[in-house]
């Protein structure tokens, strides 16, 4: 049946699509985690200040391409570490532990995403541009341009990060301090700057990924909402911190909503994707590849 | 009677406690001795309840505490004491004793509500019992301070005061004289003399052997998970192999 | 006139959502992002029964507060074990299931366009209709809620509460099972909770999906937080300012989404400013050991 074959790639090929979008983001929130231990819930709208800033030079300022995607890029990736000096390290440095440091990151995520509510408006903006808006045939299905890029990014970010957390001094300095921080102190790891140099290149990681999102389909102040959920979700099903369980659990993911919502209808697809998520944090917080532990 | 039967304990594969037996009777005052790493806080983790042994059975007065969780038991029979000093800094010296009187009406969050003429009398003999027990310990000027201020000596009598409230039939303490002054070790010294002439069972684990001489009837040797000796304090103490333990 | 009675309506209805989230947010240091879950929950009941099975008003919030206790035990059963901060993602998540349930399960909610032609709660023969009854009969219940806090705060249990926010190994040692006060707690708290969305139903009339998500939730949480968690009083004032901020920054001449916004940016930075000034409660465990 044709018909089924057509619609059954084209689910297939969502899936990967989805998956590499909650791949890039939950691997920025993983790192996090590893370096600070604590859940930095603001990550969803650094997503999205990554396409409004480049919407915001590109389109507003007017600047090239060349230059108002990097400008656009590298102001929101300065989000990251900027939260860090505005919010987590006062906060830090008064005794808050891990909950307190998850709702300041909620806190900041609210003004972030309102101020970019204020400044562009509520409403969906599109935005086309026509190399990237471009279908193309790959086998039955229909993809665009973005979607590709989409997949390849993920792919990218899979690779470069195994990549320098093998070979570089920040990822090598990661992975002790995750490991134990206090030890890691003692062979003189700073373990701050290595959570400031890792919320930088997180936030590049998934302002990117917002960027390639707009690309693909329409941008709202509330569009990190639900990638933030998802890449959260597959963060936790692959155990934060965890690379390669963590690409399982994105693809995972991405077929339980698409093929979720293939079943039961589009309105469905997200929920899902949460029920497992729920299911995860009853059954096994510490996901399929564990490695954090959970305290008692 | 404490009764500890072929008890095993392994940690990542590690054997904590190896095949320990032994029997303590009420007012029978022991104490568990051993270096560090031999399964002493273990040993009495599993008593207490608050891990599972692997292999093995713990009977107090004929009944089996292997099937209650350690709330439970400590509602009923264990009081324990840890090496991690336990005293809530949110509350006065005064209300950490109270809290942990049993059996109080008001604890329950209904009772709380709609018991309130009975829990308001039980309050006043459970404030009287508390102001007694830190006086015992001269802790009376400090009832109404926040635990959060004291020092560690303070904190530790505090806990020891809670232990008192408390009163359950087998006391397991945990180093209760470790980081105290003289005068402080006197006191506990007392206090574990008096519990065991009230017949209380009471164990518990010390490194200072001069307070283990001076009140212990009975010592348990511990060396890597299994007893090494027991019997009296002078014996055991004399022992090589205890001797060796120690040294190595 | 009618205004300001209208406006009392809005804040007692979150004044009680606020108090229910203080009883384990507040008094147990237990934070959840779902208390809008339990809110929709009982709305959507409450618009079940009041399509002509029953008007009683007592009836009607007591099967509510029912059903938001049974939810409420559900999960915090279910979830108990997990960290503190795990278990506010996994409120999270179930906070996003309840919003899909919202907005999917058509026949039963009505989906995004809701249900319309609510009946008021009626009590004792006299329709809650109107803004001066329903602020009155949910003062009530706000007051009474406000006398409970308080008498628990003055009882033994207290002790008992403030022990388990510190360390669950002394509650345990004393002979208490600390779950046993987290979920009847978070129970209670999503009983009230669904109880307010009884009245919420009722008065507007109307309810939708809207007012039952995620920024609902954390706009409940920021209400307990900045009005002063774990005491009786303190979440009602955060209440009174979540709902007047906006309508101040109306009259002020920001217009409508503008005033939205704000509120949201001014909801956000106090909770941050709160954190970083007052932490008490959020705090490492093992902070301030000497």
């Amino acid at each position: 049946m044709p018909g089924l074959r057509v619609e059954f790639v084209q689910t297939l090929s969502d899936c990967l699509v989805s998956g590499g979008l909650y791949f890039v983001i939950g691997l920025g929130f993983g790192m996090v985690y590893r370096a600070g231990r604590f859940f930095h819930l603001a990550h969803g709208v650094v997503f999205t200040a990554g396409a409004y800033g480049v919407y915001l030079f590109t389109r507003q300022l007017r600047w090239p391409a060349w230059a108002g995607v990097p400008a656009g890029l590298l102001v929101a990736s300065l989000l990251g570490p900027a939260l860090w000096f505005a919010v987590y390290r006062p906060a830090s440095r008064r005794g808050a532990g891990p909950l307190g440091l998850l709702l300041c990151s909620l806190g900041a995520g609210l003004v972030i995403q309102h101020t970019i509510s204020l400044a562009f408006g509520d409403a969906n903006l599109q935005v086309r541009v026509p190399f990237w808006s471009q279908t193309m045939a790959v086998g039955p299905a229909l993809v665009t341009r973005a979607q590709v890029a989409m997949v390849a990014f993920g792919a990218l970010s899979f690779a470069s990060v195994a990549v320098a957390l093998r070979y570089t001094r920040l990822g090598l300095d990661l992975r002790a301090t995750g490991d134990d921080a206090g030890l890691a102190a003692t062979v003189g790891i700073n373990s701050e700057s290595v959570l400031v140099r890792t919320l930088f290149v997180a936030s590049l990681l998934a302002s990117t990924g917002g960027l390639v999102a707009a690309l693909d389909t329409d941008m709202r102040p509330t569009m990190g909402m639900q990638p933030l959920l998802l890449g959260v979700c597959a963060s936790m099903l692959g155990g934060v911190g965890e690379i390669r369980g963590l690409a399982i659990a994105a693809l995972a993911l991405g077929a339980v909503q698409h093929f979720g919502a293939w079943w039961a209808g589009i309105e469905w697809s997200e929920s899902f994707a949460m029920l497992v998520l729920f299911l995860i944090l009853v059954i096994r917080p510490e996901g399929i590849r564990a490695r954090a532990r959970r305290a008692t | 009677m404490l009764e500890v039967q072929g008890v095993v304990k392994h940690f990542d594969g590690n054997l904590a406690v190896s095949r320990v037996s032994f029997q303590i009777d009420k007012g029978e005052l022991t104490a568990l001795i051993g270096p560090n790493g031999a399964g002493k806080t273990t040993l009495l983790d599993i008593i207490s309840g608050f891990t599972t042994q692997d292999e093995g059975m713990v009977r107090l007065n004929g009944a089996d505490l292997s099937r209650l969780s350690a709330w439970k038991r400590a509602r009923s029979h264990t009081t324990r004491t840890f090496q991690h000093l336990r005293d809530i800094k949110a509350l006065t010296c005064l209300q950490n004793v109270q809290l942990r009187v049993r059996g109080q009406v008001g604890n329950s969050l209904i009772s709380a509500i709609v018991r309130r003429g009975e829990w308001r009398k039980q309050e006043q003999a459970v404030a009287d019992r508390a102001q007694q027990i830190l006086g015992g310990l001269r802790m009376e000027d400090l009832t109404q301070r926040p635990a959060a201020t004291l020092s560690f000596g303070q904190r530790k009598m505090l806990c020891l005061a809670g232990a008192l409230a408390h009163d359950g039939d087998l006391f397991l303490l945990d180093e209760p004289v470790s980081g105290l002054d003289p005068e402080r070790r006197e006191i506990v010294a007392e206090v574990l003399t008096s519990l065991a002439a009230k017949g209380k069972h009471v164990l518990f684990v010390e490194h200072n052997l001069q307070l283990v001489t001076l009140v212990a009837q009975r010592v348990l040797a511990l060396d890597r998970g299994s007893v090494l000796a027991e019997g009296d304090p002078k014996s055991v103490l004399a022992s090589s192999a205890v001797i060796r333990a120690y040294t190595q | 006139m009618s205004y300001a009675l209208h406006l009392s309506t809005v804040i007692a209805i979150y004044a009680l959502l606020a108090c229910s989230l203080n009883l384990t947010a507040g008094f147990l240091g237990l934070i959840s992002i779902c208390q809008a879950a339990f809110f929709g929950l009982g709305a959507y009941t409450a618009a079940l029964l009041l399509r002509g099975t029953t008007n009683e008003a007592v009836f009607v919030a007591a099967i509510c507060f029912l059903v938001g206790w049974a939810a409420g035990v559900a999960l915090s059963t279910a979830l108990f074990r997990l960290r503190e901060d795990y278990f506010a993602i996994a409120s999270f998540a179930f906070q996003a299931v309840a919003t899909a349930a919202f907005f999917n399960l058509y026949p039963v909610t009505g989906g995004a366009p809701g249900i319309a032609g609510i009946e008021p709660l009626r009590f004792c023969g006299i329709s809650l209709a109107s803004a001066a009854r329903s602020s009155t009969s949910l003062a009530v219940v706000v007051g009474a809620l406000w006398l409970i806090q308080r008498a628990l705060l003055r009882s033994p249990a207290a002790r008992v509460l403030a022990a388990i926010r510190e360390d669950e190994v002394s509650v345990l040692a004393a002979g208490l099972d600390p779950n046993r006060y987290r979920v009847a707690l978070f129970a209670a708290g999503a009983g009230l909770a669904a109880m307010a969305g009884a009245f919420y139903a009722s008065y507007m009339t109307f309810i939708d999906p809207t007012p039952f998500g995620f920024d609902e939730s954390l706009l409940i949480l920021c209400c307990v937080v900045l009005g002063g968690s774990g005491t009786s009083a303190g979440p009602i004032f955060g209440a009174v300012a979540l709902v007047c901020l906006p309508e101040a920054l109306r009259f002020a001449g920001f217009p409508s989404a503008v005033a939205a916004n704000l509120r949201q940016i001014v909801f956000g930075t106090a909770l941050v400013a709160i954190i970083i000034l007052r932490p008490t409660g959020f705090q490492r465990a093992d902070r301030g050991r000497n």
